[in-house]
């Protein structure tokens, strides 16, 4: 599931890059006594902001959902469908392949051609569109059919993730910001918990009545429940975000981040490729390994299905309630490049332990789920450090465009080593790929001690160089002491 | 401190010989192959050597110190007996003794063996397992069918067969039991490897082979057994070998009795989602006088072996057997024929192995069966993790440890050259 690069539980990026976060207090008064219709009903109630933000959350839980159903069922898939595990893996490249290109179309389609109303509904109808082909696939035995679907879902997808952060901006702002932001990815995280945990036990029930890729197909439709409930929240919140509008007379929520300007490209420090290179390197060992491994943890450690999707699901649920708390600890304590570096050492010992052991896979997973919430918190922030404002929203399309390439093309490769070399090398292969997260960790830090150092910074120091940074520019543009600091890029502090 | 550098250097050498011998496996010694099959056949004057429908294969690995004998019996009821003797001793057959099932029809001439063990496939099970249980013993007996093999009447296919001082194969073909016939297409089928070399198969399960042992290769596919009642839906297949060891006499304790193991090995490179290896071991003190029998958990259900088209293969305990004089497959099989009467004072044991897992729509679902077991004199081998692994996991691992070397030694040079105050403000 990539779309977590947006909503990683921290605060330095987002909503402060917008010129349009004030909104509503200066406008229209209220009328009327603050009694119960003010509490559930005015956008401006605390309450009524909380409803919002239910919905704003289990906006994304139908697609984390479904995400991962493939994974879950992985050997009803092999069986009933009768594929190898390299084909089985493509059902997660196909969801990969549209995102390369979407994460920079999405947001644009969000803010200039539908509005985030009625594009969010678009995303959501598209997301039940894909799980329905993609059931139709199982039910009717056509495996492209199926690749079809996941392909149609995967846009809808991570187009949602992007209309889930820019509601959030319009409706919370500033220190808020950061906790709506941890929620929606927690929810997301149990989404996906909540996929591994149950979907066996729902194929099992259907197996009673329809057998083989029939009663796939039908437990796919039932997972597609989900997604309606996604699209019914997109659509109760398109209602209320467009009351909300007409009532506190909003302006249109501007872009949460800025346009996507490829001239951009040619100025982005080396530090960032390094980063975008840690992250794909990072991700793909932790992505198409959840999605490989039920089976891995059948076979290896003769697991029932249930315990090896439990088993599973684990890094989703220790990083729904561990991000919030590292977002929290990276904001305090800053020296990013640190934290990212401890969490790729950590991640390599987890999967070391499952290649060369025979260590109760509980112990690894616990642990891949505890780096890989450090990893995101520190690691996303620090694209911010390195790239000016106005470039944010270029620099996130193309790390989330190389992070959806490089899970597309690794799912599949996965696969194939799968079947043709076994387990061991897949561990291998995916440790190969965390050595070379660790070698650029090491390179953006070689790199930014090099050069400005901010990335191994404390908060407060960086505010501090800042400052200095500032004030110098004041004293040689105009001569006179200013008491106004350019806003930092931490903003919030 | 010259003899100093020389011990370093010394364990140095060893150290690195000890890990290219565990890197590079089992270093097992030299060996030639030599072949007889129906050594001096004679029907009523008769040249029978060539005949196939007449097998009894007598295959000898020459040592410097001793011979290995595998002799092959595929008259009745499949069965092998290996043995280990001096390298004088000879190898010789009664034929006419051995027609008509008498005792001691084989024998070896010469200095007699050193250690002896014999097994043979005498029952094929088909059962009807109506609650998809999976195994024989959790299926109700009513519904198993024994079927005595020495009723197979086999053929050797020699249009197939290699015969050469380094790489014997052979495979024999069961169309009929009991003059009825396996089913239109039906047949069963044994195929038997030994090499020289070690290496890995170059058939799945990719199982690793040296000089000592020999691989058995069977094929079951679209057999139709003479089922007393109507041909069940819900078919699974299981075999039964009695195993005897030359010198296990009745009575003895339950430590020298053979012992069935589940190794699990991290490895699976040679067989992709397999973790571990079954091994039926003779528990008999000092290393080389022991043998084996070793197959992986996995089988499969097409004659051109796949990956997705895998099943397990369930084992089960190492039963006691005694021997029952009115079972004719044991008294026309190759144990009886050379053991004789002493056969009568060994410890029997039987083996039983059953295909199939749940929801894999049992036999009936192709139908066939492919199998794979090694067996063989001493220890049974253990793979070994490849060399590429190693190379990889040293790269991966070797290149961040340098990088961090090289840099945490430059950065701490630079730091101390550097003078003091700069150090204050930062860049």
């Amino acid at each position: 599931m990539s779309s977590p690069l947006l909503n990683d539980g921290t605060d330095s990026f987002v909503g402060e890059s917008s010129s349009s976060t004030n909104f509503g207090e200066n406008e229209i008064t209220v009328e009327g006594s603050k009694g119960c219709g003010y509490l559930f009903c005015d956008p401006r109630s605390t309450l009524h902001r909380f409803i919002a933000l239910i919905f704003m959350c289990l906006l994304g839980f139908g697609s984390c959902f479904c995400y991962d159903n493939p994974g879950a069922l992985q050997d009803n898939f092999i069986n009933d469908m009768d594929i190898s595990t390299a084909q089985f893996a493509q059902l997660y490249a196909w969801y990969s392949w549209p995102n390369v290109v979407f994460c920079f179309i999405g947001g644009f389609l969000l803010d200039s051609v539908f509005g985030v109303r009625l594009g969010t509904v678009i995303f959501c109808v598209l997301l039940v569109l894909g799980q329905v082909v993609f059931a139709l696939g199982g039910i009717f035995n056509l495996f492209w059919v199926m690749l079809m679907g996941r392909f149609i879902f995967g846009i809808g997808g991570e187009s949602l993730a992007v209309a889930q952060n820019t509601y959030a901006v319009s409706w919370f702002k500033g220190k808020e910001l950061n906790m709506v932001f941890g929620l929606q990815l927690s929810f997301a995280r149990v989404g996906s918990t909540v996929n591994f945990n149950t979907i066996e036990h729902v194929y099992r029930w259907m197996e009673q009545f329809y057998k083989g890729h029939t009663c796939l197909g039908i437990v796919l439709l039932l997972a597609g429940l989900t997604c309606v409930g996604s699209l019914i929240c997109a659509i109760v919140l398109a209602v209320i975000d467009y009351r909300a509008e007409k009532i506190l007379n909003k302006r249109p929520e501007g872009q949460i981040v800025d346009t996507i300007r490829f001239s951009d490209i040619k100025e982005f420090p080396t530090s960032f490729w390094l980063m975008t290179g840690t992250c794909v390197a990072y991700y793909v060992a932790i992505f198409p390994f959840i999605a490989l491994g039920k089976v891995f943890f059948e076979r290896k450690y003769d697991f029932s299905a249930d315990n090896a999707n439990t088993v599973n699901g684990i890094v989703y649920i220790v990083s729904a309630f561990a991000s919030p708390f590292f977002g929290f600890v990276v904001d305090r304590c800053g020296r990013n490049i640190f934290w990212v570096f401890l969490s790729i050492l950590v991640t390599i010992g987890a999967h070391g332990l499952l290649a060369f052991t025979f260590v109760n896979p509980y112990v690894s997973m616990f642990i891949m789920g505890f780096s890989y919430s450090m990893l995101a918190s520190a690691l996303w922030p620090m694209v911010a450090l390195v790239v000016p404002e106005y470039q944010l929203g270029t620099a996130y399309g193309i790390m989330q465009a190389f992070q959806n390439l490089g899970l597309a093309v690794i799912s599949m490769t996965a696969g194939y080593i799968v079947d043709q070399g076994g387990y061991l090398i897949l561990e291998v292969f995916f440790l190969s790929w965390l050595c070379l997260a660790l070698v650029m960790i090491l390179l953006v830090w070689l790199e930014d001690w090099r050069s400005s150092g901010i990335l191994s910074m404390t908060p407060s120091r960086r505010l501090f160089i800042e400052q200095l940074n500032s004030r110098q520019t004041h004293y040689s543009s105009e001569g006179e002491v200013s008491e106004d600091e350019s806003p930092g890029r931490e903003g919030t502090k | 401190m010259e003899m100093y550098l020389q011990f370093r250097k010394r364990t140095f050498i060893l150290v690195l010989l000890s890990f290219a011998i565990c890197v590079t496996g089992n270093v097992s010694v030299f060996r030639e192959l030599r072949v007889n099959i129906n050594p001096g056949c004679d029907f009523e004057g008769i040249n029978c050597t060539s005949w196939t429908n007449i097998s009894l294969v007598h295959i000898r690995s020459d040592g410097h110190n001793d011979s290995l004998h595998f002799v092959w019996s595929f008259n009745g009821s499949p069965s092998l007996l290996l043995a280990r003797t001096p390298p004088q001793t000879t190898f010789s057959v009664n034929w006419d003794a051995f027609r008509n099932n008498s005792l001691n029809s084989i024998k070896f001439n010469g200095p007699q063996p050193i250690y002896t063990f014999a097994y043979t496939l005498n029952k094929v099970w088909i059962y009807n397992d109506l609650d998809d249980n999976v195994r024989i013993d959790k299926v109700n007996q009513t519904n198993v069918v024994g079927y005595d093999t020495s009723f197979f009447e086999w053929e050797r296919q020699d249009f197939m067969s290699i015969l050469s001082t380094s790489d014997v194969e052979l495979t024999f073909i069961s169309k009929k039991y009991k003059n009825h016939s396996l089913g239109p297409d039906g047949f069963f089928s044994m195929s038997i490897r030994a090499k020289e070399l070690d290496g890995y198969s170059e058939i799945l399960p990719y199982m690793l082979h040296n000089s000592n042992m020999t691989q058995i290769d069977i094929d079951f596919g679209k057999v139709q057994m003479n089922y007393p009642t109507e041909n069940p839906k819900n078919t699974r297949v299981a075999f039964t070998f009695t195993l005897v060891q030359g010198d296990e006499e009745k009575g003895s304790s339950d430590d020298t009795k053979m012992r069935f193991d589940r190794v699990a090995t991290l490895d699976d490179e040679h067989t992709p989602g397999v973790f571990s290896t079954i091994n039926v071991r003779t528990p008999i003190v000092g290393s080389y006088d022991q043998s084996f029998l070793q197959w992986k958990p996995i089988c499969y259900t097409g004659k051109i072996r796949d990956i997705t088209d895998s099943i397990d293969v369930n084992a089960y305990d190492i039963q006691q057997q005694q021997m029952n004089f009115s079972d004719m497959t044991l008294k026309n099989s190759l144990l009886r024929a050379y053991y004789g009467a002493h056969l009568d004072l060994l410890v029997l044991q039987s083996m039983n192995v059953s295909f199939g897992t749940k929801q894999d729509k049992f036999y009936n679902k192709t139908p066939h069966i492919s199998w794979t077991y090694m067996t063989g004199f001493g220890n049974p081998p253990e793979d070994y993790v490849s060399l590429m692994v190693i190379l990889v996991v040293s790269i991966g691992f070797g290149i961040p440890v340098l990088i961090i070397l090289v840099s945490s030694a430059f950065i701490i040079y630079k730091r101390l050259s550097k003078p003091r105050d700069e150090l204050l403000i930062g860049h």
